[in-house]
């Protein structure tokens, strides 16, 4: 059954409905948080939040609006950069930690694995080919949780310099995603 | 297309994309956003980048322990769903309700995995006397912040069958409108209680009653930025500075 048809069905409360979705989309949700949050403990709670938000508001979720999928990990964002404002100092934070310790590889054996894992092969390579300025302030806002005042004090640089290599950083990687896409 | 005429807006929208705005901007971006086609173009188009820049992290397994818990909570809630809807539709006795206690009731049925604050912090399932009040949002912006929204809230079914209430805010304006509710009693009145987070609920001026019918509204006299619900009890006339009764609706924002 397909993620959107199980969340109509998590909607009205069907438990299964929900663990089968919990199931496919929760290692992707997990690295995420751990990405995030950078330990396996405040992943573990983010995580935890985000799947218990997702499964007491799966009535908003609407499919015309996007995947279940990113549904999901949407939230998990959102409560992962919660977590780590408010579990950890400034100074403290994780800053774009893609080798963070203690991570578990999952198993990927489903063709929808393997689909996943190209897309995310090709989205890494696309971030890669920004140019630095653009792609450290994608990093430091989206995975590390700073705004953008906080950035600009980081990198010593105008707050518009900031915010213009933000919007011109997702547009070149919406331009790029377009252009592998075609 | 038409251009955007507020180039501080337009600038931000690729922090706001990335969640890098502090919440009063965000919160003014939102307004924006339903006002100008230009800048809700962009952000649309700047919304396949968002989602790829999630999936760039290889997946990861995480303890048993994790689908534990959540699954546990999710079977416990699911419960309390079945057990809702069967007292709705009669098959089971109503449970003796309580006054006080609320909330301690509220965080003891939650259970202590999930911290209360993030429980209710996603502002759409609220489990009172074992009756589920939940509420979703049907027009305006999907993240509460917006100008022009209807939110639409449950009304604990063993006090008004059939009972429904709505949140409607519109230009920085809402009202509380209610049907199908139950006489709020001789010498008493509905009261309006605006709740951030786990606080203790804050009272309003609003105090109304309902028509015959069961009909009702209320302006809700205050911004509903940073509230997360908006609950309705059953108070003495003139009403109370904390609530005495089980609040008998229940809207998330």
């Amino acid at each position: 059954m397909a993620d959107e048809e199980l969340m109509a069905l998590a909607a009205d409360a069907d438990a299964d409905a929900f663990e089968v979705v919990f199931d496919r989309h929760l290692a992707a949700a997990y690295a995420l948080a751990h990405r995030i949050c950078g330990s396996t403990a405040a992943a573990d709670d983010a995580c935890q939040e985000a799947m218990m938000a997702a499964w007491r508001s799966a009535g908003r979720y609407d499919a015309r609006v996007g995947s279940a999928r990113s549904w999901l990990l949407a939230i998990t964002h959102n409560k992962s950069i919660d977590h780590l404002r408010r579990m950890t100092r400034h100074r403290d934070r994780n800053v774009a930690d893609e080798t963070a310790a203690e991570r578990v590889p999952s198993g990927e054996d489903t063709q929808a694995d393997a689909l996943a894992r190209v897309e995310r092969e090709r989205t890494v390579a696309l971030l890669g080919e920004l140019p630095d300025d653009q792609r450290r302030v994608i990093e430091l806002s989206f995975y590390s949780g700073y705004s953008h005042s906080e950035i600009a004090e980081l990198l010593e640089v105008p707050l518009g310099t900031v915010k213009g290599r933000m919007r011109a950083g997702l547009e070149k990687l919406r331009v790029h995603l377009q252009g592998a896409s075609a | 297309m038409t251009q955007c005429t507020d180039p501080r807006m337009e600038e931000l929208l690729g922090a706001y994309a990335l969640g890098a705005c502090p919440p009063g901007e965000a919160e003014a971006m939102r307004a924006h956003l339903e006002a100008c086609r230009s800048c809700a173009r962009a952000l649309a188009d700047l919304e396949g980048a968002r989602e790829a820049l999630l999936t760039t992290v290889p997946p990861a397994a995480p303890g048993p322990e994790l689908k534990q818990r959540v699954m546990a909570q999710v079977r416990a809630d699911a419960a309390l769903f079945a057990a809702a809807a069967a007292r709705e539709a009669g098959t089971a006795p109503a449970p003796a309700r309580s006054e006080p206690g609320l909330w301690t009731r509220l965080r003891e049925r939650l259970g202590a995995p999930i911290p209360l604050a993030t429980a209710l912090a996603c502002g759409v399932a609220l489990i009172i006397g074992g009756v589920v009040l939940g509420s979703a949002v049907i027009g305006g912006g999907s993240n509460g912040g917006g100008t022009s929204r209807v939110v639409l809230g449950k009304v604990d079914p063993a006090a008004a069958p059939g009972g429904k209430a709505r949140i409607v805010e519109r230009g920085g304006q809402a009202r509380l409108v209610v049907e199908g509710m139950p006489d709020p009693g001789a010498g008493r009145v509905y009261e309006v209680w605006l709740q951030t987070g786990t606080g203790a609920p804050r009272p309003t001026r609003a105090l109304f009653s309902v028509n015959r019918d069961g009909s009702g509204e209320a302006a809700v006299p205050s911004d509903l930025k940073g509230v997360d619900r908006v609950l309705v009890s059953s108070e003495p006339a003139g009403g109370s500075t904390a609530p005495t009764r089980t609040p008998v609706v229940a809207i998330g924002l």
